[in-house]
């Protein structure tokens, strides 16, 4: 078999422990609303950009991989976060050009995986997000 | 292992090919063992599944 890290899960584990208003997105929301494998570099990551959640969001990554981050450098607006290494990426967005985080949140769908909750954005606003021309 | 953190300009597309042959096969094994795990629910090394990764060139 190919070699892999459980990265993903341990960063997904970390959000849900210290109660991070995260969505999955991107390839993985893929995933889970098919059940049918994607190719992806990556798993895309939306947070609530509040100073609370940024906090969490901060707690969370010290635990992950004691990274120092402050909570002014996660709220600062038009950015997204790259958590990498040589074997895995993991990209923190904070906005979404055509939705907000709010409703988003409100049609979330939320999974169990081994003992951890995660969410994952509803299948109708991944379409929405996947519809955006790449810039 | 040592992690990095990166602040993007949001409007900078993200990289999305691999490099090389390491890398590829790097990503299909994590795809396989993150889709089977949150998609599937099942470890894949627990149940031996196999899969094929198909190389294809733009």
């Amino acid at each position: 078999m190919a070699s892999y890290t459980d990265e993903y899960l341990k960063f997904l584990r970390l959000v849900d422990k210290h109660k991070v208003d995260c969505l999955v997105i991107g390839a993985y929301a893929v995933m889970i609303h098919t059940k049918t494998p994607r190719a992806t570099k990556d798993m895309d990551t939306w947070i609530r950009q509040t100073g609370e959640n940024a906090v969490r969001l901060s707690e969370a990554l010290k635990e992950f991989g004691d990274l120092e981050v402050s909570e002014e450098a996660i709220l600062k607006t038009g950015q997204r976060i790259e958590v990498k290494s040589e074997a895995f990426k993991i990209e923190i967005w904070t906005s979404q050009e055509i939705l907000g985080f709010e409703e988003a949140w409100g049609r979330r769908l939320t999974d169990t995986v081994e003992d951890f909750s995660i969410n994952v954005i509803s299948k109708e606003d991944l379409i929405k997000l996947k519809a955006m021309p790449v810039p | 292992m040592s992690v990095q953190i990166n602040f993007v300009n949001q409007d900078t597309p993200a990289d999305k090919t691999e490099k090389t042959v390491a890398g590829i096969f790097r990503a299909a094994g994590q795809i396989m063992f993150n889709y089977h795990m949150l998609a599937l629910k099942k470890d894949i090394r627990m149940i031996k599944a196999s899969y094929a990764v198909i190389l294809a060139r733009k």
